[in-house]
């Protein structure tokens, strides 16, 4: 019996192996489909038809929005998510399969996790085999290097032809995108999704239920913001719990709280970029060293040694800050604006209340230093750099592919707001407005691979707050008024995607040192483990020795270049 | 057996060794009871951090939130399939080359030997790795890419060697007298008693693939033959409240939200339970195996 059961098992075993046989395929972009999406009878005909549409045989007719008139398929490589909220890009998702019935372009997704994706791109890229049609590689100075190495298409000689839409798009939007991406001899390696500035920004948030029992307002200036701190500070258990677990100022990490108190100072430094600002003479200089540098330095140590700074802001994390609001003990923190509705939910009053504003944002401080305040823009592109495989077979409709999904109308707004009919609908003034259903929810087009992609795409104001005009109004009102009060602005020295051959080369001798130990020095200084006053001549000589005389060299030929 | 009265001196060393072993049982354990307790407790309760040890509210939204996940069921198919196929081909393989290694009459043993052992400190890398998977094995995009780079080790051939000599070389001559041959004296004598050997073999790779995650990261682009700890790693990684319009749907659930700052824990959870489950079965060979070589005589 033991026998005939051991035999069994190795039968099945054997069976089991010979299944796993042959599922490599091998893809070959002019392969048609043996599918296309067939669902729901078709509602009505319009160029948004969503993919819930009537069986599509094989010989449809053909449309104008299609890029060719067989179906072919392409091969895409990216990343698997943005994070664990959205869907794995795949053809069951509705967006997708929308796209394949738009274009006439079959996708074989080739998905690699987000983390350590780099690592697998690096393998592929060095090993230049099996790499797909379209390859998304995230960091633009990665991109273009790959380009320029050989990899992928220069763009610009196809420009004119396979990239309409977004020509059209960059031109209306009034921001000069490609010159970011664009080397010196005018080659262009990839396409990056655009950001723009007023989609949101890192902002002070002030916690609604501390403020009414204080009898405060949200603070314009250093000095009321420092004053309410200590109010806080001072009214004892506020937050009523019976411990002493109050913290009055935090963040996600000690970057954001320089990022945006820096600007009371006069700081462009942002999310580590623009670690360097130029004078009204045109001389760049480092902001690591600065004067500016040194008091905000010297006030977050302030901050630090009166306890109404997080004691691990150091160490913190948005998961960590998600547990402190969750636990109702968060005064004042500081985070991306969009996020002011979804960490109020988190607490108390947010449990009972969803839609309520209990964390009500505020603007960059005025000071003694800086009579305007302002905030610098975020980054311009959305790090989704995406390449064209210079071995495909179909080279040209891969780029008009990556140029409908950037910036085709009817694609675009798809993407952004979803189908009609299950999303949203026509007012009667004949704009589109969000679908509320019975519950009171809207549909999740983020379930629909929707809303932020895995590809090149742009994010703007009217994307971002589609959804939440509807049900929390505040949220677009309240960023409204505060970019009224502390207006978004450019830096004076000014981003780049791409950089030359001898920039790029010194920055790599002198950037991970200069990073490495600014960081260091930044954290001990604001923790009082080492005394600014004592210090700092020390800190500036060792960064000099590190290179950073070559790090604004190399800046002030980016400004000089592009200014 | 002898027995002594323990001295003074005996009974606090015991006692220092009791409380040492208790302090890495209790490190070793705290990490493990709390990702079950958090995953399992009621969202508000873990997301305000709560829990420190038990769970606060049982409450297994978590752990369905996870497994709801069509594609989960799929990951853990995948994992099985890589962990069964892979351990049963890496034992045999070997298996296979450890026995003639372990061979006295095997005149070149010594030459293959020292060929093995140079690839403990010195390999290809990474991309000439990838390079002979994908562009002259031809399995990008396969399941074989899992299984066969790592299907057998320099560590585990020495282990395993170390093993066979062990046996005694009469049971083999008597065999061979008989006119067994080489085969059946390997298959009807040797592997019966290697039962120890073989469950710590069966363990390594169990393990090993089990938590594979880089081979499947290069080599699999196709999401249906991704393992699940690619999956674990992805979602313990990122943060649960990432996104920016993809909060939507959580608008007037914000229980929902905070399920989500649980799901990192149920994920773990939920593919470490199978290894809790199978260990119990495994660990008197384990014990038996680990020892393997210590004692020489």
């Amino acid at each position: 019996m033991k026998k005939i059961l051991a035999l069994i098992l190795v039968a099945v075993m054997l069976c089991s192996l010979l299944a796993a046989c042959g599922s490599k395929t091998e893809e070959t972009p002019a392969e048609t489909p043996a599918e296309t999406p067939a669902e729901a009878p078709a509602e009505e005909p319009s160029a948004q038809e969503t993919p819930a549409e009537a069986e599509e045989p094989e010989t449809a007719e053909k449309k104008d929005s299609w890029l060719c008139d067989e179906k072919t398929t392409l091969t895409v490589f990216t990343y698997d998510r943005i994070n664990n909220t959205y869907e794995i890009p795949s053809n069951d998702l509705e967006f997708w399969k929308w796209m394949e019935d738009y274009t006439n372009v079959h996708i074989e997704w080739e998905v690699a996790p987000v983390t350590g994706y780099e690592e697998v791109l690096s393998a592929k890229l060095s090993s230049g085999t099996d790499l797909a049609d379209i390859v998304m590689v995230r960091d633009p100075l990665t991109a273009n290097e790959a380009g320029l190495n050989g990899a992928f298409v220069n763009l610009s000689d196809y420009w004119d032809t396979c990239f309409t839409n977004t020509e059209t798009y960059y031109n209306s939007i009034g921001i000069d995108y490609r010159s970011l991406f664009t080397n010196e001899d005018g080659s262009m390696y990839a396409l990056d999704g655009t950001l723009d500035p007023y989609n949101g920004h890192v902002v002070l948030m002030y916690n609604a239920e501390w403020l009414e029992k204080l009898n405060r307002e949200v603070p314009e200036t250093l000095d009321d913001f420092t004053s309410l701190l200590r109010a806080m500070q001072e009214a004892g258990d506020i937050n009523g719990n019976g411990k002493d677990d109050e913290i009055y100022l935090t963040s996600s990490g000690i970057t954001h709280i320089l990022d945006i108190l820096g600007n009371s100072f006069g700081i462009e430094q942002y999310e580590g970029w623009n670690a360097t600002v130029a004078d009204e003479n045109g001389v760049v200089h480092d902001e690591y060293t600065s004067e500016e540098m040194k008091n905000a330095i010297t006030y977050l140590n302030t901050l630090y040694t009166d306890g109404l700074l997080d004691p691990e802001i150091c160490s913190m994390s948005m998961d960590a800050l998600s547990e402190k609001v969750a636990a109702d003990r968060v005064g004042v923190f500081i985070f991306y604006s969009a996020f002011s509705y979804n960490y109020g939910q988190l607490t108390s009053a947010g449990l009972a209340d969803p839609l309520g504003e209990h964390y009500i944002m505020g603007p960059t401080l005025s000071s003694e230093y800086v009579e305007e305040p302002y905030m610098i823009f975020t980054a311009l592109y959305d790090n989704t750099s995406t390449g064209v495989n210079i071995h495909s077979k179909n080279p040209e409709l891969a780029m008009k592919w990556l140029d409908v999904l950037l910036a085709d109308p009817v694609a675009t707004q798809t993407r952004i707001i979803g189908f009609e009919g299950t999303c949203w609908e026509y007012d009667e003034n004949g704009e589109p407005t969000p679908i509320i259903k019975e519950d009171g929810t809207m549909e999740d087009i983020a379930k629909m691979g929707c809303g932020q992609i895995v590809l090149p795409h742009y994010q703007n104001e009217d994307s971002l707050y589609f959804y939440f005009d509807v049900q929390v109004p505040w949220m677009h009102e309240r960023w409204l008024e505060l970019t009224e009060k502390s207006p978004l602005r450019a830096p004076t020295v000014p981003q780049v995607a791409v950089m030359t051959d001898e920039e790029r080369e010194k920055l790599d001798l002198v950037n991970t040192d200069i990073q490495t130990y600014w960081k260091e020095m930044r954290d001990k200084f604001i923790k009082g483990e080492v005394s600014i006053d004592a210090e700092w001549d020390t800190y500036v000589s060792t960064l000099q020795q590190l290179g950073l005389d070559t790090f604004v060299e190399v800046y002030q030929s980016v400004y000089d270049r592009t200014k | 057996m002898h027995h002594y009265r323990k001295t003074a001196g005996d009974r606090f060393f015991d006692f220092i060794i009791s409380l040492f072993a208790a302090v890495v049982v209790i490190v070793t354990l705290y990490p493990l009871i709390y990702t079950i307790s958090i995953s399992i407790s009621n969202p508000v309760s873990a997301a305000r951090g709560e829990v420190w040890l038990l769970p606060k509210g049982i409450d297994f939204q978590a752990i369905k939130t996870v497994l709801d996940d069509k594609n989960v069921l799929r990951y853990y198919y995948n994992t099985l399939w890589y962990t069964a196929v892979g351990t049963i081909l890496g034992v045999i393989v070997t298996c296979l080359g450890a026995y003639p290694l372990s061979r006295k009459e095997f005149r070149h043993r010594s030459l293959f030997m020292k060929m093995i052992t140079i690839t403990m400190f010195f390999s290809g890398g990474l991309i000439p790795t990838y390079i002979v998977v994908t562009s002259y094995l031809h399995l990008y995009n396969s399941r074989w890419a899992i299984i066969l780079p790592s299907l057998t080790a320099a560590w585990y051939i020495i282990v395993a060697r170390s093993f066979f000599e062990s046996l005694p070389d009469e049971i083999v001559e008597s065999a061979r007298i008989d006119g067994a041959s080489e085969y059946r004296i390997f298959a009807q004598l040797v592997l019966p008693l290697s039962k120890p050997i073989l469950a710590v073999l069966a363990l390594y790779f169990a393990v090993g693939y089990w938590n594979s995650y880089f081979p499947a990261l290069l080599y699999l682009g196709k999401q249906e033959l991704q393992p699940l700890a690619v999956y674990v790693r992805s979602v313990v990684i990122q943060s649960a409240l990432g996104d920016l319009n993809a909060a939507v749907q959580t608008m007037l659930n914000p229980e929902s939200m905070m399920t989500a700052l649980q799901v990192k824990y149920a994920v773990v959870t939920v593919s470490i339970v199978p290894m809790l489950l199978i260990y119990p079965f495994l660990s008197k060979n384990l014990e038996k195996g680990l020892m393997i070589g210590a004692v020489k005589g």
